[in-house]
């Protein structure tokens, strides 16, 4: 064997392996490891999990369409620095005249989480406040009754089809009646607290609930 | 043996020799790669001169400064005067007035004046004697060599030493090292290249920096919901939050993406981080605006200002509208409040207007040397030495520990990064030219921890360009104009005392203070 030809088997030879290609693991193939499929008929894990986050644009403006809002009166810091512009990067978007960010975040910031809560609650409290200045055109909280700041029945139909609203406005679907009784029991936790016009303040926490919630900020 | 003859080996021979390749290999190569690693062991690089600290446990601190545009080193510390170079007319050399030098310091301070910086008509009238004369101490400029004149690929290697540690940032590193109990150990106000993730995808999520590009008003965003006009309380705002969770976990949304690395994440930081942040109280102690409505209506919304909120703005009151002010004072509270190890700032290339002459920052920031290279130099100079000279004070008045009597001066770096120097011809005796890239330039560090009053490397008078330095020893190597970029990189976590265990860095000892 000439020596060029050695080399050359001994180079194949050790580019070879004696295992077999590893497959892609594409997960539990049975329920097993997956979950029961004992709730809402079960649902299976997504494998590839590709989830997105809003960001601030796709954030403001989905809060606005949803709530009926002006995107002017979504968010303002102070009541008249826009939230787009202060929590933009935060949030994951760009600022490329002002701060030659041209690129989005790759991951969520540790500043997300809280500058989505504080979007969302200026948001809710707009909506909140209009419907309750503005009964006769309430949006969600439509028909529902407070004496003295408290919720009249946070079992009746008017606070059932509140919820419904605030669900299918941020979910695009309707509420499961576990997650409904999840609410309603809110209402009874704020009442509790002793906070003053619990009422309003269940509305606030319900709106902050479901429009901050993963199912809301991601896509 | 056959091959002399034919060409060919027999099989005999070839099986002969297939074995001693296996045995060599199998006996001389840990031999051969144990002798390579044991030339890298801690112990051994300290038994050639490697100086490292004992980890105490307690964290240090590093501010990078971003000098965008290329800020030159011999425009500042090594500047030449015309009397010192053959070529003084043809290059970039100074009237020998301009170039004053401080008795026992080898650094240099320029002076300058014009009444125009480039075709904007504001007068530049700067001075860095006294920056010397007061920091000499605590100042090292190493001489560099890169490997780009490319802004955003030349400032992302002044930060990782040209991937010198498997691509991280010095910012990482130092998080790593030192920020595993902050909150945010890595906050990133920089821009381009310097506000850039390292490639080091090993380094937990935490040790990349968070970015923050606009420093009175980011501090709003750190509580949930307070200074939010109608907010519920903070009870109400708990049981509105473990609804939400308990919903999350419930819906076929939060049970289809349950794997999802975003959402783990995002559970994570809605989980750990932010009970953190929020527990600090940071929208108040890193609030440096004051109460001044109606632009700045702090009490109507139940916010206050940062109880270090007056002295930050007397040490950098146009800290609203320069965004490098700003920025500095908000590191100075990131470090203090400990909510961050590592602290990133500096100019953009955009305008912005302010300052004592309508402008704060002029286009390109020291990159406007394309069109006035000495007013640029000098303004740009002028500003970022301004802004250290502020952090400085502060910090040296800020305690870290009363048991040591240490200030947070102290443990803190103040590394000023670069992307690279400029071109040094002019037209002849040309007091007003325009410059380009050039790889040739130096580095500032600043800290009680560097062997100050130190320039690593030198000056040739005749080129301009400077020359490099033995990294472990310090001693100058005139004639050496190779890439240094691992040793300066090295040079700043040496200084600081860094666990370069494992590293594979270059020894930079020549960098720390005995």
């Amino acid at each position: 064997m000439r020596p060029e030809r050695l080399l050359l088997t001994c180079l194949l030879l050790t580019g070879c392996s004696d295992k077999l290609p590893i497959a892609v693991d594409l997960g539990p193939s049975d329920a097993g490891g997956g979950v029961a499929p004992s709730y809402d008929g079960g649902v299976a894990r997504s494998q590839k999990g590709n989830l997105r986050f809003k960001g601030p644009e796709r954030l403001t403006l989905d809060l606005a369409s949803a709530l009926e809002l002006p995107v002017a009166s979504v968010c303002n810091e102070l009541g008249q620095y826009p939230c787009l512009n202060v929590h933009g990067v935060s949030l994951g978007g760009v600022d490329p005249y002002a701060h030659s960010v041209y690129e989005t975040a790759p991951v969520t910031g540790a500043a997300a989480p809280i500058a989505v809560e504080r979007t969302v609650l200026s948001a809710c409290n707009a909506r909140i406040a209009q419907d309750l200045n503005a009964p006769a055109t309430a949006v969600v909280f439509k028909d529902v009754a407070l004496t003295n700041g408290k919720l009249n029945d946070p079992t009746s139909p008017a606070v059932a089809t509140a919820l419904s609203s605030l669900v299918r406005r941020a979910w695009l679907r309707d509420p499961t009646q576990e997650e409904r009784d999840t609410l309603v029991q809110l209402a009874r936790d704020v009442e509790a607290t002793g906070t003053p016009n619990p009422g309003v303040a269940w509305m606030q926490a319900a709106c902050l609930a479901v429009f901050s919630s993963a199912e809301a900020v991601f896509y | 043996m056959t091959l002399e003859h034919t060409g060919r080996l027999s099989r005999r021979e070839m099986l002969r020799a297939l074995s001693l390749c296996a045995a060599g290999s199998a006996t001389l190569g840990p031999l051969l790669s144990g002798c390579r690693e044991s030339l890298q062991t801690p112990e051994a690089l300290e038994k050639l001169g490697r100086k490292r600290d004992a980890l105490d446990g307690k964290p240090k601190f590093l501010i990078v400064i971003g000098a965008a545009g290329g800020a030159s080193i011999v425009d500042s510390f090594l500047a030449v005067r015309q009397s010192e170079s053959v070529n003084a007319g043809a290059l970039n050399t100074f009237p020998d007035a301009q170039v004053q030098s401080v008795a026992g310091s080898p650094f240099r301070a320029v002076k300058y004046s014009n009444s125009r910086l480039g075709s904007i008509p504001i007068p530049v009238n700067t001075d860095q004697l006294a920056f010397v004369k007061k920091h000499m101490n605590d100042m090292l400029v190493a001489t560099s060599v890169g490997t780009s004149v490319n802004h955003n690929i030349a400032q992302k290697r002044s930060l990782t030493g040209n991937a010198a540690w498997r691509g991280r940032t010095l910012q990482e590193a130092v998080a790593l090292q030192w920020g595993a109990s902050m909150p945010l150990p890595n906050v990133n106000m920089g821009t381009g290249g310097y506000s850039e993730r390292g490639t080091d995808g090993d380094l937990p999520l935490s040790c990349f920096g968070e970015t923050v590009v606009n420093p009175s008003l980011w501090p709003l965003g750190l509580d949930g919901s307070r200074g939010i006009a109608n907010a519920p309380s903070k009870d109400v705002i708990a049981l509105a939050r473990s609804t939400r969770n308990a919903l999350d976990e419930k819906s076929i949304f939060g049970r289809t993406f349950q794997d999802s690395a975003a959402l783990k994440r995002w559970n994570e930081q809605r989980g750990v981080q932010q009970p953190k942040l929020e527990g600090m109280d940071l929208i108040t102690r890193l609030n440096i605006l004051p109460n001044a409505p109606p632009q700045i209506p702090l009490s109507q919304y139940g916010l206050d200002s940062s109880p270090d909120g007056a002295r930050l703005r007397a040490a950098f009151p146009a800290f609203f509208t320069d965004p490098v002010e700003g920025q500095a004072a908000l590191a100075f509270l990131l470090l203090k409040y400990r909510v961050s190890v590592s602290v990133t700032l500096g100019p953009d290339f955009n305008v912005a207007v302010g300052g004592q002459n309508g402008i704060a920052n002029p286009p390109l920031a020291f990159d406007i040397s394309h069109n006035d290279h000495r007013g640029g130099q000098a303004f740009m100079w002028a500003r970022i030495l301004g802004a250290v000279d502020s952090l400085i004070g502060l910090l040296k008045s800020e305690p870290f520990d009363a048991a040591t009597g240490e200030s947070m001066w102290d443990r803190t770096m103040i590394y000023v990064a670069t992307e690279f120097g400029r071109t040094r011809p002019r037209p002849a005796n040309a007091t007003e030219f325009g410059s380009g890239h050039d790889l040739n330039n130096g580095f500032l560090l600043l800290s009680p921890m560097v062997k100050g009053n130190t320039v690593l490397g030198g000056m040739a008078p005749n080129t301009t360009l400077t020359y490099g330095f033995d990294a472990r020893t310090g001693q100058a190597q005139p004639g050496k104009m190779t890439s240094n970029e691992p040793d300066i990189f090295s040079g700043v976590l040496t200084a600081m005392g860094a666990d370069l265990g494992g590293s594979g860095l270059p020894d930079a000892s020549a960098f720390k203070r005995a």
